[in-house]
């Protein structure tokens, strides 16, 4: 009697054991448990793109930072600012940026990859068409970090597409995945920018006509009117016309003119995004001032924790980052054409100051205080409807000149320039006009230096340096913890 | 799970009650019946089984029988009267057989002897009630009274065996003596013979485990205010590391290691790796068992040390396997007093000690020579700062000089400090029977610290019974209730007031105390109007003053319910279940007056002053069941035991913080305005869970062979889903030599013991889910289309125990009766599989994961020798001593531990951590974790008065460098222990003990920070104005007085760490029992311990740097009436 208590005890004790020692943890969620329901999807979606719009990558170094620097927007007095405009990849602060992107970069795509693993064994729990959105979404935001990596760390497809640049990574493990060339890696973003589109095509709530895009006050915008949150402000996400924008400047990007301009024309043509009016971006009261075109980002980073940082570097008293009145008179053609232009006018703070040279402050990222709110949420532009016109422009123009000088002259006409290219100017000086008019558009937005990269452009400073294209200016020193610890 | 366990625990224990209702008399009244029936009817009364011949009880006459309460001896002599029969009882069977087959007995005369007697406890001499008395191998045949009297009649030459719980068995052999004084010893006085593992109680001598027991007595006579330190007297290997930094800080939690360190620290804990203790040694904390249940290090510092029976320690894999993955550290094994049977005795006891800090290791300079030292490091020289013009610095001059010349000559030292009186009020009660006893005990203690206004005070109740309803059935239930409240001083830093200047004066005209004592503007080299700040130096006694605190408060409860259930005499069932529910708040203000808010700014005046409050609150649930057998079969001697049981931990931490407080009067949290800026609420709760079976048998043929063996199989929650159970497992031999044949003529030796063992233990010391991967939820992860929820790292299932494999010998030689018993011992503990930090390809999405990669080894040994100088009569010295030694060696180490290094140097380099000049510690594989890290010197060279380094190629140099840095010491000294010395001299006792050690080397902090580094600002070490270089020839220790630059690390600093220090006097005075007894007493006893008292060591370094260290003295009032 007493042995069989006891074996009958031990029994019990046991077979409940591995349950027992089965924790699930209260205040934060494991994978496994994550994942067994659509709003565990939803989240770490959101949780993803967090990561995407931290400092340390689109709010912050991957938008407002040394790509700037090195598009020779501003200028310096502090001697490794300079040093980094100078292209000095041996600065040590430079250096740990580069890897902090690097690193962070790959982090966020692991959390892609966490969703991507699983949503289709779990595909029987989404309801509508989430399952959908979120695994095109997840799909379209590995693809476009890649391709940034991509620009960063990989020579230009003009240069060399069979350099072996870096890993494209679609698992979750703590195995690394070997070095793809600078081509396969472009087939993979294509490849999977394409899958995103045909998940989205039909079923994004942005695609119907009811779907407005406005000001999140404005009247006729329905942007915050989806019943689900998950479903509202789709510009901040993946949403379909992203994907189709990120694909063009990806085209462009493999000279891939005919597939660039059929996808810049899509998002052009179906008329989604507005082009923004006069008296918003103008409007006296500060609470009703657009200051970065708003209706016409396809796609923005909603960054409010960088507002601080945005702070320091632009509008704080002695902010990191000025540029001198010469520098942004010359970029916007003072002199020339730009005497009216909007972003000229609007875009920057003249610092008076006896005895030095006056500056310029950016404004484009102020936030009002509040009470008074700004008219739009501070994000960081990642697609504008404007590089649309100038990939159009720039794909169109081999073919048809009239066309593509008709595209670039649209989006002069509502920058406030009234003067137009004709359609008879070289290509050469095509090029040079919309590698201008990129400099205008994007100040403080980092995709300056791309095109130099794309186009193999000179990068020329305002003292009039030039620096003459070549991978040791464009392509970015991989990490060495990424060397060493490989296996 | 766990209720449900609950519930079979106690269901078992439970089941078995009926089987207890047997009693040892007999009622009887039968007019004429069968002999059969009465037998059926003794059996049903007693439990005893009747045996005999089939036909024995045929053609019996019927009996008349007529029986109260009989005793089962007399119930069968009446029965049989007159049947030709005998009786015979053999363990719980009674034997019938006819009596022509005895005819010994038939042939000789009963001869029944009436003897009286009383019995009486052997050491106090105190008389035992309710004792009691059974014939060996037979029944029960009576008790004593209330005074300890018993009255029986038996046969000569019977056995008697008289048992009381708390004591030894005591037999003796009925002759004609008929008044018979029994002296029962005491099971406690025996205690230091027996260890007690936890599970297991083994007789020393059969044990092959390495295990020290002391009892609660002789570590209260150590120390009776700090435990951790009077185990340390006893054993050395049970290091309590020097808290160089929080010194007798009643607040603080001592660092303890034992046989040296088992684990890394996490590298993102990068503080912990970078303090300047180097390695945070709560990853190598033994296991602390308070009576079976593992409790936290907290609780043990706030344990009442008069509730201690015993404590003991268990070292080998031998004497811990049973503890599994709790063991890799050692294990500490806590018995509390449990209540002892007799009339109510209550004994009180009473403690009155007297701290006093010790300022001895601080040199700092008076008003006039700190005013000329500021001259003469240029602090008045215009050409050295642009911060003010030569008018304004003369001016500063001139004031100061004016405060010297005036007198002002504060000793800040002193201001917060003060003589601690701590008071203790202790009274235990205890009683009742042989079935039922209890024990009450109620503490009040208060313990202020040195500094003003912080203390740590400790008050708690419990109750204690148990319930013995017969002898196969033991319940106890013990619980406690503490609360303790402690105080951090807010008088701030100790080490604030080192710096002060002595000219400051501390009051204005009016005795005010001033808060704003001084200001100067500093050049921070920056560009626009940040290039000249404003320093204030604040008086620190102002903040004193404030109605700012810091407080936390604890309260605990512990309820532990046990069964014991004995199957058979050699065969126990025991289960036990515990709760440890203990909830703890801190509560921190500042109040808006505080310097902290002296220059906030101006839009937030009403911002000021902050409160924070954090709550925690922790259940632990421990249960288990063992099944033990102790049986003596022969030669062979058997204590082996089974059990399971596992172990629930759950702790929920919230807090939250505000601030803007409207004056210094309204310190309740709800007159803040606002919560702290850009700050939210924060919350953490994690759970642990351990479960596990266990074997444990301890063996011995003839007490000359011994073995013991255990296994242990363990899961914990911790670990990685593939790799959730671990075995672990243990054996040692031993061989008792001087019981050998040939040992006999050998007379000297009275005690040759040989012993070894091993063992393979584990440890799992790390964040409870390090094993998955885990998704946070964090409330600023905020984005615009809801809340998002982030991957914090990767989750390694295939993480395991780290297990450590130790091998221990040792040798336990008496000498002339034991009179010298000298023990030394040697191990090796190889821990492998460390858990560390293995670096990955950013690309794979992770920096790091956990990996078990790392070895690490511990080697030493350790002596202890016992003497018993000289006993007589009335006299006798005994002398201790004992030393150990550790050394550290990292064996094998994982990538990322390597490129570590890479980031201490740049730690190291960098002057916003302010660790240029402390040495900080590297891992490389074949070196210590205790050793030092440093840039080689060959001391100042006297022709320039600037250092000579020795760089790693073996050149010369006068430029630091950070690669030249390289171990070039070790902080393990070669030995250290202790000395103690007892003399009993009739009723007096005097005992010393020393601790030293000798061998090790240590960086001197003091010379670096507070003479080469010294800020000439604040006040400094008095060292500063000589031995330092001033002209060429000169030969110094230190560098030149002009070279301000920074010291960096180097081994100029690193000096011999020789110490002895008198730990404590201990002097008692038992009165004389008569005396007493008129007034009432049955015990008195007074003593006085000191402890701290003195020290010599061969480094002069300020200890105790944020809070002073204090010597004590302590006097104790025992009384038991």
């Amino acid at each position: 009697m007493k042995k069989y208590i006891f074996i009958l005890f031990t029994l019990i004790a046991f077979s409940s054991c591995k349950k027992f020692l089965d924790i699930q943890p209260e205040s934060e969620v494991s994978k496994e448990e994550l994942f067994t329901t659509e709003e565990g999807f939803k989240e770490a979606l959101n949780g993803a793109y967090v990561g995407f719009a931290s400092t340390n990558l689109y709010g912050g170094n991957l938008t407002f930072s040394n790509l700037d620097i090195m598009a020779q927007n501003y200028q310096f007095s502090d001697g490794n600012y300079q040093r980094i405009a100078a292209f000095d990849y041996t600065l040590p602060s430079f250096v740990d940026k580069i890897n902090t992107i690097w690193t962070s970069s790959y982090k966020s795509i692991g959390n892609v990859n966490q969703i991507l693993e699983v949503i289709d064994e779990r595909k029987g729990l989404f309801r509508d068409h989430n399952y959908e959105i979120i695994k095109g979404e997840a799909l379209a935001l590995r693809a476009y970090m890649h391709f940034d990596l991509l620009r960063m760390f990989g020579t230009s497809f003009k240069n060399n597409p069979s350099f072996k640049a870096m890993p494209y990574v679609t698992t979750v493990s703590t195995k690394t995945t070997p070095y793809s060339t600078v081509s396969e890696i472009m087939d993979k973003v294509i490849a999977d920018l394409q899958q995103a589109k045909t998940l989205l095509k039909t079923i994004d709530p942005i695609i119907p006509g009811t779907y407005v895009v406005g000001y999140p006050k404005g009247e006729k915008t329905t942007e915050l009117k989806n019943g689900s949150l998950f479903l509202q402000n789709r510009r901040h996400r993946m949403n379909y016309y992203a994907v189709v924008g990120e694909l063009a400047r990806v085209y462009l990007y493999k000279s891939d003119n005919a597939n660039a301009l059929s996808s810049a024309k899509e998002v052009i043509e179906s008329l989604k995004f507005p082009w923004t009016i006069k008296e918003d971006f103008f409007n006296a009261d500060v609470a009703k001032r657009d200051r970065i075109f708003y209706n016409e980002i396809l796609f923005g980073w909603f960054i409010p924790k960088s507002q601080d940082q945005l702070i320091g570097l632009f509008s704080r008293d002695n902010p990191d980052y000025s540029a001198t009145a010469d520098q942004i008179n010359a970029i916007y053609n003072l002199g020339t054409v730009g005497a009216d232009d909007w972003r000229y006018k609007q875009w920057f703070r003249i610092v008076k100051s006896a005895g030095n040279t006056d500056r310029f402050y950016l404004q484009k990222y102020l936030v009002n205080s509040s009470p008074i709110e700004n008219l739009h949420p501070l994000v960081a532009p990642a697609l504008r409807l404007s590089e649309m016109y100038m990939i159009a422009a720039e794909a169109s123009f081999d073919t048809n000149p009239g066309v593509a000088v008709d595209y670039f002259n649209t989006l002069r006409t509502h920058r406030g320039i009234g003067a137009s290219l004709s359609a008879g100017i070289s290509k050469s000086d095509f090029i040079n006009e919309l590698e201008g008019e990129y400099r205008k558009e994007f100040y403080g937005e980092s995709q300056n230096f791309f095109m130099h990269k794309r186009l193999n452009l000179n990068i020329i400073t305002t003292t009039g340096l030039i620096y003459q294209p070549s991978d040791k200016l464009f392509v970015f020193p991989l990490p060495v913890d990424e060397q060493a610890y490989r296996n | 799970m766990v209720m449900k366990l609950t519930t079979i625990l106690l269901l078992v224990g439970a089941m078995h009650l009926s089987a207890a209702s047997f009693s040892q008399t007999v009622t009887l009244s039968r007019r004429t019946t069968s002999l059969k029936s009465v037998f059926k009817e003794i059996k049903k009364q007693t439990g005893y089984f009747f045996f005999y011949k089939g036909q024995l009880l045929q053609g019996r006459p019927d009996v008349v029988i007529e029986l109260k309460n009989a005793s089962l001896t007399e119930a069968l002599s009446a029965s049989l009267k007159g049947q030709d029969l005998s009786f015979n009882i053999v363990n719980k069977t009674i034997v019938i057989s006819n009596k022509e087959n005895l005819p010994d007995q038939n042939n000789r005369p009963i001869s029944k002897i009436e003897i009286k007697g009383v019995v009486a406890d052997k050491s106090t001499g105190e008389t035992l009630p309710g004792v009691n008395i059974s014939i060996k191998n037979g029944s029960s045949i009576g008790m004593t009274n209330d005074k300890g009297e018993f009255r029986i009649s038996v046969d000569e030459g019977t056995i008697l065996v008289f048992s009381y719980v708390g004591y030894e068995l005591f037999e003796t052999k009925v002759t004609s003596n008929k008044n018979l004084s029994i002296k029962l010893a005491s099971k406690l006085t025996q205690m230091n013979d027996v260890v007690v593992t936890g599970y297991q109680t083994i007789k020393k001598e059969n044990y092959t485990g390495n295990a020290i027991t002391l009892s609660g007595d002789e570590l209260k006579k150590n120390n009776p205010q700090n435990l951790l330190k009077s185990i340390q007297s006893f054993d050395p290997s049970f290091k309590v590391l020097d808290n160089n930094l929080f010194g007798s800080d009643p607040n603080a939690l001592p660092k303890i290691n034992v046989r040296g360190a088992t684990a890394l620290p996490s590298i993102e804990d990068t503080e912990n790796i970078l303090d300047r203790n180097n390695l945070s040694s709560n990853y190598n904390l033994p296991a602390f068992m308070l009576d079976g249940f593992e409790v936290t290090l907290q609780k043990v510092t706030d344990l009442d040390i008069n509730r201690i029976e015993s404590v003991t320690l268990l070292k080998d894999a031998a004497a811990t396997a049973v503890y599994g993955s709790r063991a890799a550290n050692g294990v500490i094994v806590i018995t509390t007093k449990a209540p002892i049977a007799g009339k109510l005795q209550l004994s009180y006891n009473y403690e009155l000690s007297v701290n006093a800090p010790d300022l001895t290791d601080y040199h700092v300079l008076n008003a006039a020579d700190k005013l000329a030292y500021e001259k003469l490091a240029g602090l008045y020289d215009g050409g050295l700062t642009t911060a003010y013009n030569q008018d304004q610095l003369d001016a500063e001059y001139f004031a100061r000089l004016k405060n010297v010349a005036s007198g002002v000559d504060t000793y800040w030292l002193s201001q917060a400090l003060r003589n601690a009186y701590r008071q203790k009020h202790s009274i235990y009660v205890q009683g009742g029977d042989q079935k039922f006893r209890y024990g009450v005990d109620l503490r009040y203690e208060t313990q202020p610290g040195v500094m003003q206004k912080s203390d740590r005070n400790r008050y708690s109740g419990g109750m204690n019974f148990t319930y013995n309803p017969s002898s196969k059935l033991l319940f106890r239930n013990e619980i406690s209730i503490t609360q303790v409240n402690g105080n951090n001083s807010p008088y701030g830093d100790f080490s604030t007031y080192v710096r002060m200047n002595p000219y400051y004066p501390k009051t204005n005209q009016n005795g005010d105390l001033i808060q704003e004592i001084a200001n100067w503007r500093v050049d921070t080299h920056q560009n626009g109007p940040d290039q000249i700040k404003t320093t204030y130096v604040f008086n620190p006694l102002f903040e004193g003053s404030l109605a700012s605190f810091d407080k936390s408060s604890n309260l605990e409860l512990i309820d532990a319910f046990s069964v014991d259930w004995k199957l058979t005499p050699s065969l126990t069932f025991k289960s036990q279940i515990s709760l440890n529910k203990s909830k703890t708040t801190g509560d921190k203000f500042v109040s808006p007056l505080s310097s902290v808010f002296y220059a906030y700014a101006s839009d937030k005046l009403n911002n000021k002053g902050s409160y924070a409050l954090s709550e925690s609150d922790r259940l632990a649930i421990d249960g288990k069941a063992t099944l033990g057998y102790n049986k003596q079969i022969g030669d062979q001697y058997f204590n082996l035991v089974l059990g399971t049981n596992v172990v629930a931990v759950r702790s929920d931490d919230k807090f939250i913080e505000a601030q803007g407080f409207s004056n210094d009067r309204f310190t309740n949290i709800g007159f803040a305005r606002i919560y702290k800026e850009n700050s939210a609420p924060g919350g953490n709760v994690s759970e642990n869970r351990l479960a596990g079976a266990f074997f444990s048998g301890n063996y011995s043929f003839k007490n000359k062979y011994l073995l013991d063996a255990s296994f242990r199989y363990e899961g914990s929650s911790a670990f990685g889903s593939n790799k959730r159970f671990a075995p672990f497992w243990s054996t040692g031999i031993g061989w008792n030599m001087h019981k050998e044949p040939f040992m006999e003529n050998v007379k000297v030796v009275s005690q040759l013991r040989l012993k070894a063992s091993t063992g393979i233990v584990g440890s799992v010391s790390f964040p409870a889910y390090l094993s998955r991967s885990i998704y946070q939820y964090d409330p600023s992860n905020w984005y615009s289309t809801g809340l998002g929820a982030q991957v914090l790292g990767y989750g390694n299932s295939n993480l395991q125990w780290q297990k450590t494999k130790t091998y221990d010998v040792g040798i336990d030689l008496g000498l002339f009766k034991d009179r010298f018993v000298i023990s030394p011992r040697y191990y090796y503990k190889l821990t492998k599989g460390l858990i560390t930090d293995i670096d990955l390809s950013p690309s794979t999405g992770f920096t790091t994961y956990k990996e078990n990669l790392g070895d690490m080894a511990n080697e030493g040994y350790e002596l202890y020798l016992t003497a018993n100088a000289f006993r007589n009569k009335d006299f006798n010295i005994n002398i201790t001593g004992n030393l150990a030694h550790n050394v550290n060696t990292l064996v094998k180490l994982s990538n990322s531990l390597k490129t570590l290094n890479d980031k201490i140097d740049q730690y190291q380099t960098n002057p916003d951590k302010k660790a240029q000049s402390t040495p900080l510690l590297r891992y490389n594989e074949g070196q210590s974790l205790s050793a030092i890290y440093a840039v080689r010197s060959l001391g100042i060279d006297p022709e320039n008065g600037k250092e000579i380094f020795l760089k790693k190629d073996g050149t010369l140099s006068y430029v630091w460098d950070v690669k030249d840095i390289m171990p070039v010491a070790d902080g393990a000294p070669k030995a250290e222990g202790n000395l103690s010395a007892n003399i009993g001299f009739r009723n007096f006792m005097v005992s010393l003990s020393f601790y030293y050690r000798f061998g090790g080397y240590s960086y001197n902090q003091t010379l670096v920070d507070r003479i080469e580094n010294a800020d000439p600002r604040f006040n400094v070490d008095s060292r500063v104005l000589d031995q330092r270089w001033i002209k060429p020839g000169d030969q110094t220790f230190f560098k030149n007085i002009a070279d301000l630059s920074i010291t960096n690390v180097s081994s100029r600093f690193v000096q011999k760490d020789n110490l002895l220090e008198l730990r404590s006097i201990y002097l008692s005075y038992d009165f004389k029992r008569e005396l007493i007894k008129k007034i009432g007493f049955q015990n008195l006893r007074t003593t006085m311990t000191l402890n701290d008292i003195f020290r010599t060591s061969s480094i002069q370094m300020e200890r105790g740097t944020s809070y002073p260290f204090a010597r004590s003295l302590t006097v104790s009032l025992l009384a038991s009436f």
